[in-house]
Formats: structure tokens, C-alpha cells, sequence
């Protein structure tokens, strides 16, 4: 769906399915100061009053640093204005560590796979 | 004490990417060469993305100097010595703790850079000698 490229070859991918008003977007690559507009912004494309969950799978994501985090809370806020809840899931154990070390497993609710997400309810 | 890579990058924003390209690819090159897992890798580029990024976008570096990466060994410790001749600033200082208990309605945006640095290493210096400031960060190496 949204596609962008940083200079050290390796790609951000979101590719998101949208079912009933529940957006699953799978991400893929890196959040960092390269990709994190790009991030930001494809993400953002997905809340709409219609969609009430968009459900972040973070299985492909190898990486996030403070960029990313900032592009998370961001799109917290925006979520909260559209009306829709968003959680990820799915993230590796380096990533989770620094949501945890971070503490923004209180910005937004993290959950270990897409069923378990999605079943916590909108 | 042996000195392992020696970087000079652009401190000019247009090249960012270019020079993060560059320390993620040292950070890997590390720990291929002491086989260090990908955890490693992960806080290393993490470490060196975010010292970077900030010299880059406040430390008002002239553009012909170049911001310099000596990595040497040391005690099985890596230490990383970052210099640039931009404004005197001590990150570990000269920044306030970040937030790290609000939700999302409260929690200000930014200011975890630094944090996740100081959490990442070992041990952390900063000197300020002449007109350069020096940043010197300890990893691990022997795990």
C-alpha cells in the first residue's frame, strides 16, 4: 500500500487488509529517522471514522529507534482524534524492550500476536 | 589500544541517510567480527543512529567538518569516540529525564534519544577540549 526506500537499501513495506472496519497493517523494515515520516503518514492514511481497530503487525519489524517511538505517540494522538483504536502486536524482543525501557506500552496497548489484538476487544 | 574503524561523515542533513547507512553497516561489521548477537547490533546502531541524528540537527556543525567515529578495543570493551566541532553541548547533561509513565494524552513528544543511549552502553563521557566535543561510549563485547 505504501512503499518507501531509505538510502541504506533496506525498505519500510505497509501493507494493510481491511475487513468490517478492522485494519490489520502489516509493517515491514525499519522505523528509524529515515523511514519514520513515511511511517507516520502511511499509517495515519489508515485511520478513518469507519475504521474502528488498525491493528499494527510488527512481526517484520527489525528495528525502531526514538524516531520511531515519536512517529508511535504521534499516531496514538491521530488515532484517538479519528476515533479508532490502535495496538500493535507481534513485536520482536529487541523492539519490545525498548517500548518497555521507554514505557509506551502505556501510549499504546501491545499484544504478542494480531489474534490476541484483535480479540482484546475495540 | 587498538584502534578497529575510523569513519568521517557529512554532518549536513541532505546526507543523513548516507551516514547512517554507514554506522549501521559498522555496527554490524562489529559484531560480525566479535561475534556479538543481533541484540548487539540492534543497541549499537540504536546508540549510533541517535548521537548522530542529534549532532546533525542541533549541533550546528560547519560544513566542512566532519563529524569523526574511532572505535578501538579495549578490556573487552568496545569504545566508541564520537567528535564534532559544533556548539558545546553534553547530551547526558544538558537534557531532562524524559517521561516515561504518562499515557498518551499527556506524554510529551521526544526526548528519548539520550535516555535510550545512556540505558544501551556501559559507561558514558562527555569532554569539551578546545573547540571539539568528545563523546566516548563504553559497549560490551565480551558476552
Amino acid at each position: 500500500m505504501t512503499e518507501t526506500t531509505n538510502l541504506s537499501g533496506k525498505r519500510l513495506n505497509i501493507d494493510a487488509d481491511i475487513n468490517d472496519g478492522i485494519v490489520v497493517a502489516q509493517v515491514d523494515g525499519r522505523v528509524d529517522t529515515t523511514t519514520s515520516v513515511e511511517f507516520e503518514a502511511g499509517i495515519q492514511a489508515l485511520f478513518a471514522p469507519e475504521h474502528r481497530q488498525v491493528v499494527l503487525d510488527f512481526r517484520g519489524v527489525d528495528y525502531v529507534s526514538s524516531a520511531g517511538l515519536r512517529a508511535v505517540l504521534l499516531l496514538a494522538r491521530a488515532a484517538e482524534e479519528a476515533n479508532c483504536k490502535m495496538k500493535i502486536a507481534g513485536m520482536n524482543s529487541d523492539v519490545r524492550s525498548i517500548f518497555e525501557v521507554t514505557g509506551f506500552q502505556k501510549v499504546v496497548p501491545v499484544f504478542d500476536d494480531v489474534a490476541t489484538a484483535l480479540n482484546a476487544g475495540s | 589500544m587498538q584502534v578497529v574503524e575510523h569513519l568521517e561523515l557529512s554532518a549536513d542533513a541532505q546526507a543523513l541517510a548516507c551516514g547512517l547507512s554507514r554506522l549501521n553497516d559498522l555496527a554490524e561489521k562489529l559484531s560480525s567480527l566479535f561475534e556479538l548477537p543481533g541484540t548487539w547490533t540492534y543497541a549499537t546502531q540504536l546508540v549510533l543512529e541517535e548521537v548522530f541524528t542529534n549532532i546533525v540537527h542541533y549541533g550546528q556543525v560547519g560544513p566542512a567538518d566532519p563529524i569523526i567515529v574511532d572505535v578501538r578495543v579495549e578490556d573487552g570493551f568496545l569504545e566508541v569516540l564520537i567528535c564534532d566541532r559544533g556548539i558545546s553541548f553534553n547530551p547526558f547533561a544538558d537534557t531532562p529525564e524524559p517521561d516515561r509513565t504518562s499515557g498518551v494524552d499527556e506524554r510529551p513528544v521526544g526526548g528519548l534519544g539520550v535516555f535510550l543511549v545512556k540505558e544501551l552502553v556501559h559507561s558514558y563521557v562527555y569532554e569539551r577540549v578546545g573547540s571539539q566535543n568528545k563523546l566516548t561510549l563504553r559497549m560490551a563485547i565480551d558476552s
